[in-house]
């Protein structure tokens, strides 16, 4: 009850202050857009757009940042139904029933369910969001140095192992990424690491320039690589009273946003799942339970409204380990993370005790953008169509510009400018090589705060690493953290054992 | 991508063992009563981690069946990456002399040049006079961000 009361007589009062429903309804239009165009998906769009929050209020801030990241999870959908092409990888599993939606003519009943789907999901998500943070906060109050360095470490190893295809280039990333953390001065003893005299590099990587390099330029570069498709949009199919899905369809999709909905919940939560994985497991499920089995993947509109309201109600549940344990668990929520940094705030149970305006503003300005992008979606669906036609060169032109005068406003220096761009060409690089970046950014967010978690848990231990092993939580985390290292290693033996099994 | 992680292994490797013995020559741990981690720790921990990692991506490399070795820095790829990267560079470098809203403008206008199939003039003189004006409005005006200037005093 008391979620209730705060969500009421502090969330809602702050979320409907006239500049917070500015900022909440352009932060859904501008996601949605970012979701729409492609190349850019949730995190670079987040990254781009980072610079408008800069001298904000935080709470202002957040609640943009929120918006943008929701509504572009929603636009990346658009893409994949009207043009195969999925915005984001959560949107992929929407795309197999959308698309052939498509192809039969009834891209507006596909269009209309996904904008409900993900309200639908995204509207529950919330509500379990607004009970299920303030607890899990109750509980992580009582941590200590060594949980929380468990449970960073599992963040990490959650997120190399479920997210990646590939262990070992993904645990090179998050050790580079450690690396590049730990650059500066030491916080301890002040003395500095791999700064080479250099007064600029004292202060470390600031991990805006980072990820706007890593998501924002790589995404422009590697998306102007081979020929533009030539595209067509079936506008004429958008109209408002088209997009409105017949009573059927609604009877055909009811247990899809039912278990879209609650495993997009249970999945979100976890760090290093994210709405990719929930999407599948919803399409998934609903697929097993459906009387139509033999139509999903031929335009069944379940397989619509399934991953669309898993992937929505999964990307607002992603944000309660971040905001309630200071533990992001994917690439958009390590980059809200460091612009909550950024703003001055600490994300972690103390949050919700501190700052009870921002956390509650947040949770209220959720309610309500959501029924931005409804709305939105339903009404503007015809523009943000046309938004796929921009030419390229055009968008990336314009998109490459905001990201160089994003860079240089951070601290008025083109030293900034360079690293942002030297982390473009790496970022490039990287995805050439199939190396992921996403656990690169995790553990330059996290970085500092493992280093100083582990310090203060070794002067409790008096140096004694059983610190982490011996206490309940800390001891089940790294537990946990074990499995997940192993996990896919025992996968591709247990595959490789059944294949020989088949052969043989 | 067996030749690619072949190299990627070797060079990954050789950077992991210099932070490695760099971070060796900081503190790894301090001693007394408060004994814990020192500043060199977790570099070292980092750097040699890599290290190991490295090693084991050059065994699956050299363990590999894959016979085709797919090119990784094909003219393709790398035509944008120069394109881009070297725009992006060049406009900052003119920054001193242009204004930092007017060498956007004019890297917008070679982004849209150079990356577009078809050339559309239009668009490319658009964009070149469009990102200045938008931007004074958005970062100079309403972000009160304060922009390098040029020798046209914008």
């Amino acid at each position: 009850m008391e979620a209730l009361q705060n969500l009421f007589s502090i969330g809602f009062q702050v979320a409907f202050q006239p500049m917070n429903l500015f900022y909440c309804l352009l932060g859904v239009m501008a996601g949605t857009t970012i979701g729409v165009l492609p190349g850019l998906g949730p995190s670079a769009g987040l990254a781009v757009l980072l610079p408008l929050t800069f001298g904000m209020d935080p709470t202002a801030g957040i609640i943009l940042l929120a918006g943008i990241y929701y509504g572009s999870m929603y636009g990346g959908s658009l893409t994949s139904i009207m043009i195969n092409t999925p915005g984001a990888p959560s949107s992929v599993a929407t795309a197999i029933d959308g698309y052939q939606m498509t192809l039969q003519g009834r891209v507006g009943p596909a269009m209309g369910m996904d904008a409900f789907a993900s309200f639908i999901g995204g509207t529950v998500g919330i509500i379990i969001f607004t009970f299920l943070a303030p607890m899990l906060a109750g509980v992580a109050i009582a941590f200590g140095p060594p949980e929380y360095f468990a449970l960073m470490i599992l963040g990490l190893t959650a997120l190399v192992s479920m997210a990646g295809d590939d262990p070992i280039k993904g645990y090179i990333s998050a050790f580079i990424g450690l690396f590049l953390a730990m650059v500066g001065l030491d916080l301890v003893t002040g003395a500095p690491r791999f700064t080479y005299g250099s007064l600029r590099l004292m202060g470390g990587f600031n991990f805006i320039p980072v990820t706007m390099g890593l998501f924002g330029i790589s995404e422009i570069i590697i998306s102007s690589i081979g020929k533009e498709k030539k595209l067509h949009i079936p506008t004429e199919n958008l109209k408002l009273r088209k997009l409105l899905p017949s009573w059927q369809d609604w009877k055909d999709s009811r247990i899809g946003l039912i278990v879209g909905s609650l495993s997009g919940s249970a999945v979100g939560v976890l760090p290093g799942a994210g709405a990719t994985i929930a999407s599948f497991i919803a399409y998934d499920s609903t697929k097993k339970l459906a009387k139509n089995k033999e139509q999903f993947g031929k335009g069944a509109i379940a397989g619509v409204a399934a991953p669309e309201s898993a992937n929505s109600s999964a990307s607002i549940l992603s944000m309660v380990p971040m905001l309630t344990l200071g533990v992001p668990g994917s690439a958009s929520t390590a980059i809200m993370m460091g612009a909550l940094l950024m703003f001055g705030m600490r994300p972690g149970p103390l949050l919700f005790d501190n700052n009870p305006e921002f956390v509650w503003g947040l949770v209220g300005s959720m309610y309500i953008g959501n029924f931005f992008l409804i709305i939105a979606s339903l009404l503007l669906v015809p523009i943000f169509a046309r938004i796929v036609l921009v030419p390229r060169g055009l968008l990336n032109a314009v998109v490459m510009a905001f990201i160089l005068i994003g860079a240089y406003s951070l601290d008025n220096s083109m030293f900034t400018v360079f690293m942002t761009l030297i982390f473009g060409v790496v970022g490039v690089i990287l995805k050439f090589l199939k190396i992921p970046v996403v656990p690169l950014v995790l553990a330059l967010v996290l970085g500092r705060l493992m280093e100083i978690s582990l310090r203060q848990s070794l002067i409790m231990s008096q140096g004694s690493a059983f610190i982490f092993f011996s206490r309940p939580i800390s001891g089940t985390l790294m537990a946990i953290s074990i499995i997940a290292v192993l996990y896919p290693f025992i996968k591709k033996l247990i595959q490789k054992s059944r294949n020989t099994s088949k052969e043989s | 991508m067996k030749r690619a992680d072949l190299i990627t292994g070797a060079l990954l490797f050789v950077v992991a063992a210099y932070i490695t013995h760099t971070a060796y020559g900081l503190t790894l741990w301090t001693t007394g009563r408060d004994s814990a981690p020192g500043p060199g720790f977790v570099p070292f921990v980092a750097g040699l981690s890599v290290m190991i990692l490295s090693v084991a991506l050059i065994i699956r490399a050299l363990l590999s069946k894959e016979t085709v070795n797919e090119k990784i820095f094909t003219k393709e790829k790398l035509k944008p990456l120069i394109i881009i990267g070297g725009g992006a560079l060049g406009a900052s470098l003119l920054v001193d002399y242009l204004g930092f809203i007017l060498s956007m403008g004019l890297m917008g206008g070679f982004l849209t040049f150079a990356l577009s199939e078809k050339r559309n003039w239009i668009h490319i003189a658009a964009i070149t006079v469009i990102i200045p004006i938008a931007f004074h409005f958005i970062f100079t005006v309403g972000l009160s961000a304060r922009l390098p200037v040029g020798i046209f005093g914008i």
